[in-house]
């Protein structure tokens, strides 16, 4: 799973559908690989757009990582050499840093979802369905 | 014509490509200038709706993953998408990154495509899909498989459950429509405003009545829809079709 994906996925128990604490999961016992792949600055710029930055410091955090600048970098130009080594930094966390094996909380009702073999596994058991 | 995608799997483990695949990779070459224009319009302030600049493409029950290698690598391209595929089957997960990595040039080519075991797009926050695929199970069966209760039940084998998983891939339960409309009746939520939905029906879902019913469901929800058909194969005694779904503003 890679650490982009953590932005788009939330509890999928209905219960949870409208509450707050349902987005981001809460990531702990994770264990990380990089996995190398060309930097390409164009998509990272692009998609900042549609990024939940909060979301996005939030897990970073569960993982460790607390170097992100606090408010969301506007409007990047992707061939402003100032802007390369953000973007650089963008790209070894959300495009090549992989969760293999991990846990996801649910901060509302507290259910544990599982990443084996770096597949994040949300289907329901029975009662929840 | 583009190629179909290189794939090696265990097809005693999940669905294998067939007829339904190759008219799902036909409508997508068909109607590829098409997508390309609505999810990047060349002048924005000519077109009536704004995309998103980077589109989430969702392949629901992606088995080996082809369709959406083929999407990235022929229609949207690697670096203008993100692509997420899904389905219920772990082996089928695993396969769709697999399958990925077998049509790249070089293991490091840029993509972002990730995977997720889950029923139908599961965890994925409301209205996040710009581009959604979906060959359901769509056979008229007795029942559909209830994948919760098998991959839980340890009592089974695993070539019962390998068994089942095939199953799952091609039964739709009453008119074979049981799965597709668990998912019609999100699709409000499921999509963003511009965001569009290929859908894959043989003739026995009855599929315009299926899109009527939608509409007028949709309508008490508030929610207008544009509706049409995209593809249409004959083969043998079977026609398949493919329908695009965009919410109508």
């Amino acid at each position: 799973m890679k650490f982009l994906t953590t932005n788009f996925v939330r509890c999928p128990i209905s219960k949870c559908d409208n509450s707050l604490k349902a987005f981001p999961l809460q990531y702990k016992n994770c264990e990380l690989i990089q996995e190398e792949l060309e930097f390409n600055p164009e998509f990272l710029a692009n998609i900042l757009d549609r990024l939940n930055w909060e979301a996005i410091i939030a897990v970073a955090g569960d993982l460790g990582n607390d170097s992100l600048p606090p408010t969301k970098p506007e409007n990047v130009d992707p061939k402003d050499p100032e802007n390369e080594q953000l973007l650089k930094d963008l790209h070894t966390l959300l495009i090549e840093t992989q969760i293999t094996e991990g846990e996801m909380h649910c901060g509302e009702c507290g259910h544990i979802y599982y990443i084996k073999s770096s597949i994040p596994n949300f289907l329901l058991p029975p009662h929840l369905v | 014509m583009f190629a179909t995608p290189l794939y090696d799997a265990d097809f005693e483990k999940l669905y294998e490509p067939s007829e339904d695949t190759y008219v799902v990779l036909d409508t997508l070459e068909e109607i590829r200038q098409d997508l390309v224009n609505w999810y990047f319009p060349v002048n924005t302030r000519s077109t009536t709706h704004s995309p998103n600049k980077v589109p989430i493409c969702v392949e629901i029950g992606t088995g080996t993953g082809i369709i959406t290698t083929f999407i990235q690598k022929n229609i949207l391209g690697p670096d203008r998408a993100i692509y997420l595929t899904t389905d219920v089957n772990d082996y089928a997960c695993a396969t769709s990154i697999k399958t990925n990595g077998l049509n790249k040039k070089k293991p490091t080519d840029f993509g972002m495509l990730d995977t997720i075991k889950c029923d139908l797009v599961g965890p994925l926050a409301r209205k996040c899909v710009d581009l959604l695929v979906f060959n359901p199970p769509y056979v008229p069966s007795e029942e559909v498989p209830d994948i919760v209760k098998l991959t839980q039940d340890k009592k089974d084998d695993d070539d019962k459950i390998n068994d089942l998983l095939v199953d799952l891939a091609l039964c739709g339960g009453a008119d074979g429509m049981e799965t597709t409309w668990r998912l019609l009746d999100n699709l409000d939520s499921i999509l963003s405003d511009t965001g569009m939905a290929l859908i894959l029906f043989c003739a026995r879902n009855k599929p315009e009545q299926v899109v009527e019913q939608f509409k007028q469901k949709m309508r008490l929800k508030g929610v207008e829809w544009k509706v049409e058909r995209v593809f249409i194969r004959k083969a043998g005694w079977e026609e398949l079709t493919v329908w695009k779904f965009v919410k109508d503003w």
